[in-house]
């Protein structure tokens, strides 16, 4: 019996849902806005902090050899800087490697290929790329090994980057507090938002309820569908702003972070990660829909 | 069976301090057809209220059998409801159900199963002769078939009581005529039979036991009366 009046329970929240068409598409509407809201800022939270992972980690320290340095030196240099236990690897590209590397990224550039051409021998030179195991060894790395090996190094390659490591950092620290504090205040204003709006629509229908009560449905009976209904709304909500988020993922998104990322690497973080977003996303719907319901019906349940 | 008792009963909205009922005694047995007539104001709608605990009595007591509404918790009370139908000027229907899914509602509420509702609720619109608009809404039926379709949910329980609280309020004579002779075929087959109204025809017609109340206090009980004011 208990399963039969959920069932039917389940069942009258979902005529409700669908009779009050009106009610249910405005109230879809505002959680669909709130929740995409939400969901886009945990989104640009989550490709921000990508993004400087990944910039992070192609940090490196290249050092750059005199042409006239034998392989032989090169790989005793690689040994002497690999024992001092700093560094998380260490590789050697020989200038043959760098010019076919630099050749096959730039085939598609007619200048460059006739450049090369024109050049006839290889410009390029052999060097160490070298990544180490933590962030702030960096800097003292690449000026030991700029003083130690002064005379066989044409030019080391790190300041570059820094700079632009450092500011990365502070915007997305900064990004991610602003994104806290955004995703805070848009789920308070869904909240608050959807609460009213469903109570709007059991404002509506509150003779109703006593009329229920008359015929002698117990108070849980009368607020049961009523929370299923929050469901539906939060559970339509949340898969349209799934949606939207998704879109916006695959279109917005690869255009604002064209050239900071490769296609590639942008599809996989979106596999592994949009399943997450989209998870929260429809928790995050689902309860608002049910805490809302629950809330509003408490009024109109009174003696 | 059980019957309804007011003893010493004095209502005394807290509201506006008015005093709706004073000193009530009042024996209703089982079966019986009562008619409970006055002005407006006179306080007809608070005695049918007070019998099915939709009001407690300010002073004295209501008892339904061996039962004192006031002693009735509150998350009881639906199921205490469950012993009465009860009938309403305005009809009180769900406005987006169907004629059909009002009626069943009553069933589907006390966990009647889908089958039996299937079975039972043409039973009983055919009975109040509003079988052919089963699938319709409040809303597209005239007065005298809402109220039709609110005497079918009030009867599909088998309520030991009927409260019919000004029920042809709304209605024409004819459709008026209708439910008062629903009322009697219902009272034919054993259910009790509250029915307030102002409407002096009726009563004479149904010419059954008549409460008469003036300024809430009862100024005259026969058993077989008419319209006194």
């Amino acid at each position: 019996m208990k399963l039969l009046k959920l069932k039917r329970s389940l069942k009258e929240g979902w005529t409700v849902f669908i009779r009050n068409s009106w009610l249910s598409v405005a109230t879809i509407s505002v959680l669909f806005l709130s929740l995409y809201i939400v969901g886009s800022t945990l989104l640009i939270g989550m490709v921000a902090r990508e993004l400087v992972d990944n910039i992070e980690k192609n940090v490196n320290i290249s050092v750059y050899f005199k042409p006239d340095v034998s392989e032989e030196r090169i790989n005793q240099i690689k040994d002497e800087i690999k024992k001092e236990g700093k560094v998380y690897s260490i590789d050697y590209i020989s200038k043959d490697q760098a010019l076919e590397k630099f050749s096959s990224e730039n085939k598609d550039d007619p200048v460059i290929a006739g450049a090369l051409k024109e050049i006839g021998e290889n410009p390029l030179l052999s060097s160490l790329v070298i990544r180490a195991n933590n962030q702030a060894d960096y800097s003292r790395l690449a000026e030991e090994i700029e003083n130690k090996y002064k005379d066989d190094i044409n030019n080391i390659n790190y300041g570059k980057n820094k700079d632009v490591i450092e500011k990365l950092d502070k915007i997305t620290s900064s990004a991610k507090k602003v994104g806290l504090i955004l995703g805070i205040v848009f789920v308070a204003i869904a909240i608050l938002i959807t609460f009213n709006t469903i109570r709007l629509s059991l404002f509506v229908r509150r003779k109703e309820f006593d009329i229920m009560r008359l015929v002698g449905a117990s108070n849980l009976y009368i607020k049961a569908p009523s929370i299923f209904e929050g469901m539906f709304y939060g559970a339509f909500s949340s898969i349209l702003a799934i949606l939207a988020v998704v879109a916006t993922a695959y279109t917005a998104m690869p255009m604002v972070i064209k050239g900071l990322i490769t296609k590639d690497q942008i599809v996989k973080f979106y596999l592994n990660n949009l399943v997450f977003i989209g998870g929260v996303i429809f928790a995050v719907g689902l309860l608002i829909g049910i805490i809302s319901s629950m809330i509003a019906i408490k009024k109109y349940l009174k003696a | 069976m059980p019957s309804i008792k007011f003893e010493k009963v004095e209502k005394i909205y807290s509201d506006n301090d008015f005093n709706a009922l004073r000193n009530i005694n009042l024996l209703i047995k089982q079966g019986e057809f009562v008619s409970v007539v006055g002005r407006s104001g006179a306080g007809k709608t608070t005695l049918t209220k007070l019998i099915y605990a939709g009001e407690l009595p300010t002073k004295g007591d209501v008892y339904f059998g061996k039962k004192n509404t006031k002693d009735i918790k509150r998350k009881h009370l639906p199921y205490f409801r469950r012993n009465f139908g009860t009938v309403f000027q305005d009809f009180k229907l769900l406005p987006h159900k169907t004629v059909f899914e009002n009626v069943a509602y009553a069933l589907e509420v006390v966990g009647v199963s889908t089958k039996d509702i299937l079975k039972e609720v043409p039973k009983i619109l055919s009975m109040v002769d509003i079988l052919e608009k089963s699938e319709e809404y409040p809303r597209q039926l005239s007065g005298g078939e809402q109220q039709k379709t609110a005497l079918a949910r009030a009867l599909i329980n088998r309520p030991k009581v009927i409260i019919a609280d000004e029920p042809t309020g709304n209605l024409d004579p004819v459709s008026s005529q209708e439910i008062i002779k629903l009322l009697l075929k219902i009272n034919d087959l054993g259910t009790t039979v509250v029915l307030a109204t102002h409407d002096k025809d009726i009563v004479d017609k149904a010419g059954r036991r008549v409460v008469t109340l003036e300024n809430g206090k009862v100024v005259s009980d026969q058993a077989n009366g008419g319209y006194v004011i």
